[in-house]
């Protein structure tokens, strides 16, 4: 059968050995997938090697059938608010456009239905008013949605979102699970790296459990037991007495 | 310093603008082109973080001149200008395969490649002057370029290289924003972002390459730094910065030729770097994105 | 990358060792005592009157400049196994007290200018003017200063003594003849024609010894930088006397001298020895080859009438 995204075997290493080791997992239509580790697990890595932005020791990425640059363009990807120059020169609304480049090219022009999509995006995520300000002059909340909706205006399949709920506010928080839950509804494939254990049953329905391995993926109930945890967590965690668990901050 | 604003100095200035001489006219020209290159080629190396990566490259041109000098056995200058063009690419490709390596970042890369290539540029012109052939002279003064000297061919050729880099620029604007901003993402939308980094190393070489000749190597640095970083206070949008940079490039340019021509002593590369620098304070001072808007560089944010 | 980064760490390998090579070194089967010169001129001149008594080394090689000259590991070698060391002077060649300082021992420095009159650099305050060696007069004055050192360098009694005694008569009625043949020559230039232009002030003393006029681009030293202005003005001036040559340097870069030349009606000749004498194997291969060369070059240009120069009348 034909998974909306299949990774098998995929394996990437930063010279001092793998970082994600012999990856596996399939992913279906609609699937809303969290995926869970401490910090190194690779789970940054997992995905910007799916993304193609780095190169795997092996394996391979399939989507909907399938490989190699087509399918990574059927990848959209939300970066972790850290990694981005704030300072550069662009606007809210020169980000969200970048999204629109994968279509219209190093020259094309933009289309009515283009700047549709730009519009729409902007407006889904909830940042209309702040279009014309340079990303510095926003949030933090604010600053994930517009990479949130970059992602939007791409109009891919399956979208991969890098810790994009790591110092947000209440607002913002629920406003992204929104869009992401609406993207599943709607038949897109979505996979986060998500940083908090407490919050990561409500969000998803499957968990991809990882430390450089897979240690465990599949629906939110099966996958997210103390036993497993702890194997993803090692000596980090603590298991409380209502069967709930508690991390060590690192 | 006597009197620097005399009535001799503005019978001069009002001299300037009948051209009289070409040489003059060479100079300004030069200056001018030198400006809008490159702020262009600069501002993306401002925004990368390898401000100075064009100082490493231009005193990378040593090794490369030197060799071509010995090669040929003369100065010939065709052969001396790719000599350094090779030389000073060869230097920025190493500057970006030592700062990939773990435990270097780029600015020691940068240290370490200005040091040796032009450590080795010393050594071979050391080498030369002990040579018997007495036609070496000024082999390093290809380095410490003069606008005054500049004619008519090298104007030229500064020319179609500067038409060739701002188009190149021009065309490949949406490859070189993204990949700059967010290599990850231009990865993943099929931008091949090694190859722009390279197209942008080899843009970079042959802007220093022929602006030497104008201005001399520690001001070529300058004029990759300077006006593109005035421009980020002025401007909060990318083709702003490439647009008010090459503005702010040129006027340097100008300005600079302008009090060459005014004043003995002054020669047109240094006064070009005063007013770069000039506009620069202006612009950190009073810009729209500057110290004061900005309440001392942090970003004024937005409530939540 | 790798493979660039190896084959970059290798050939700096390869050039540092190939460095290590070369160069005259102290042999040991030579008893003669060794001098070390600076400049190109002093080289000859101490081998002139010299002869085979000393053996010289000179530190700088035709067409090299020193002003900017950086002396290597080998140079420091040679001043460390000399005897004797004769340097220009009035700051020329900073670099050589650095030199003489690090050898160690003690050793007759000979400063060849001693008792030449100086001139002042023009527009700067202080600071000494050091090409005198084209003032013939002053040469002498340095050709003394040399054979003096030796004389006292080999004894002052003994038959080497008596050699380079003869040695420098000989030199002196030679350079003596040519002030005179120098003279002969410069007269014959029209004289609305005795101007000379160079890329940098090395005539000054040349100037003031023969009453040439000198205008130079760049200044005293080759490390100024020249504005337009002070370009624009050697223009004017040499569109205004109507000067026909105007000229390059042998160790200087001639980008500046040639763009006088494309905007006034003026030729480029030369270049001129300044700063360094000649290659060995040439006609300018001695200082006095070097003077009669230039003055040969200088006569042509601006329309006198050359005869060569002999020692005979």
């Amino acid at each position: 059968m034909t998974y909306a995204l299949e990774v098998k075997g995929l394996s990437v290493s930063y010279g001092r050995g793998p970082v994600v080791n012999k990856m596996s997992f399939a992913l279906d239509k609609g699937d809303l997938v969290g995926i869970v580790g401490p910090n190194g697990a690779g789970k940054s890595s997992l995905i910007k090697a799916m993304v193609g932005a780095l190169t795997p020791d092996e394996g391979s990425i399939r989507v909907g059938g399938d490989s190699g640059k087509k399918a990574t363009r059927r990848i959209t990807y939300v970066p972790q608010r850290g990694e981005v120059d704030w300072d550069f020169p662009v606007t809210v609304e020169d980000v969200v456009t970048q999204g629109r480049y994968g279509k219209v090219g190093l020259l094309g022009r933009f289309g009515a239905e283009d700047r549709r999509l730009i519009a729409e995006a902007i407006d889904l995520v909830g940042i209309g008013e702040l279009k014309s300000r340079q990303i510095g002059e926003l949030s933090g909340g604010q600053q994930q949605r517009v990479f949130l909706a970059r992602a939007l205006a791409q109009q891919g399949d399956i979208y991969l979102l890098d810790e994009p709920l790591v110092g947000v506010d209440a607002a913002t928080e629920s406003a992204i699970v929104e869009v992401l839950r609406n993207l599943g509804d709607g038949g897109k494939t979505v996979m986060v790296v998500h940083h908090d254990l407490s919050t990561a049953r409500e969000y998803f329905d499957k968990i991809l459990l990882m430390n450089k391995d897979r240690i465990a993926f599949g629906p939110v109930d099966e996958v997210f037991t103390p036993q497993l945890l702890q194997k993803t967590y090692g000596g980090r965690l603590t298991v409380l007495g209502s069967g709930s668990v508690a991390v060590m901050a690192d | 310093m006597q009197g620097f604003f005399t009535s001799e100095t503005f019978a001069r200035a009002v001299e300037f603008f009948s051209f009289q001489y070409s040489f003059t006219v060479y100079a300004l020209l030069a200056s001018i082109l030198v400006g809008a290159v490159c702020a262009v080629v600069g501002a993306f190396l401002v925004l990368r973080g390898m401000s100075l990566l064009g100082d490493a490259v231009g005193h990378a041109t040593l090794p490369g001149v030197c060799a071509a000098f010995v090669i040929v056995g003369a100065k010939e200058m065709g052969a001396l200008m790719i000599g350094a063009l090779v030389s000073a690419f060869i230097a920025a490709l190493l500057v970006g395969a030592i700062s990939d390596k773990p435990r270097t970042r780029p600015d020691a890369a940068i240290g370490i490649i200005l040091s040796v290539f032009f450590g080795i540029g010393i050594l071979m012109l050391s080498y030369i002057q002990n040579s018997p052939t007495a036609a070496q002279a000024g082999l390093d003064s290809f380095l410490f370029g003069n606008a005054a000297a500049v004619s008519r061919e090298q104007l030229y050729l500064l020319a179609g290289v500067s038409v060739v880099l701002i188009s190149g620029v021009a065309i490949f604007f949406r490859y070189l924003a993204v990949a700059t901003f967010d290599p990850v993402f231009a990865r993943s939308i099929g931008i091949p972002t090694r190859v722009v980094h390279y197209g942008l190393l080899g843009a970079l070489s042959l802007a220093v390459v022929v602006s030497v000749q104008a201005v001399g190597v520690v001001l070529v640095a300058a004029m990759l730094i300077i006006p593109p970083s005035s421009a980020l206070f002025l401007t909060k949008r990318l083709p702003g910065v490439l647009l008010i940079g090459a503005l702010l490039g040129v006027l340097s340019g100008a300005l600079g030729a302008f009090a060459s021509y005014l004043w003995e002593g002054v020669a047109t590369g240094p006064a070009m770097v005063l007013c770069a620098g000039f506009f620069f304070g202006v612009a950190l001072l009073f810009g729209p994105r500057g110290m004061f808007k900005d309440r001392g560089g942090r970003r004024v944010r937005l409530a939540d | 990358m790798r493979i660039i980064f190896r084959v970059f760490i290798f050939s700096l390998a390869l050039l540092v060792l190939s460095g290590c090579d070369k160069k005259k070194g102290a042999s040991s089967d030579d008893k003669r005592p060794l001098i070390v010169a600076t400049t190109t001129m002093l080289t000859d001149l101490t081998r002139q009157i010299g002869g085979d008594i000393v053996r010289v080394e000179g530190i700088m090689k035709p067409g090299s400049d020193p002003h900017l000259y950086q002396p290597t590991p080998q140079d420091a070698r040679l001043v460390a196994s000399s005897q004797m060391v004769v340097k220009s002077g009035m700051n020329l060649e900073g670099w050589i007290d650095d030199l003489i300082e690090n050898a160690g021992g003690t050793r007759p420095i000979v400063n060849a200018s001693t008792g030449v009159k100086a001139l002042k650099m023009e527009g700067k305050a202080g600071g000494l003017d050091p090409h005198f060696w084209f003032d013939l007069e002053a040469w002498t004055v340095a050709a003394k200063n040399v054979g003096r050192a030796l004389i006292s360098l080999v004894g002052k009694d003994t038959p080497e003594a008596e050699i380079i005694r003869k040695r420098l008569d000989a030199y002196l009625q030679q350079v003596g003849r040519l002030d005179v043949w120098v003279r002969e020559q410069l007269s014959s230039i029209p004289r609305d024609q005795r101007v000379l232009v160079t890329s940098h002030d090395a005539f000054a003393y040349f100037g003031r010894a023969y009453k040439i006029e000198v205008v130079s681009v760049q200044g005293i030293s080759t490390e100024q930088k020249a504005s337009q202005r002070d370009l624009a003005n050697i223009i004017e001036k040499v569109k205004k006397q109507r000067v026909r040559a105007v000229f390059s340097e042998t160790s200087v870069n001639p980008a500046l001298i040639e763009q006088v030349a494309r905007e006034t009606d003026a030729k480029v000749n030369g270049p001129l020895y300044s700063d360094s004498i000649g290659a060995s194997d040439g006609p300018a291969g001695t200082f006095v080859g070097t003077v009669t060369e230039n003055i040969r070059m200088l006569t042509e240009s601006l329309g006198g009438e050359y005869f060569p120069f002999t020692l005979e009348p």
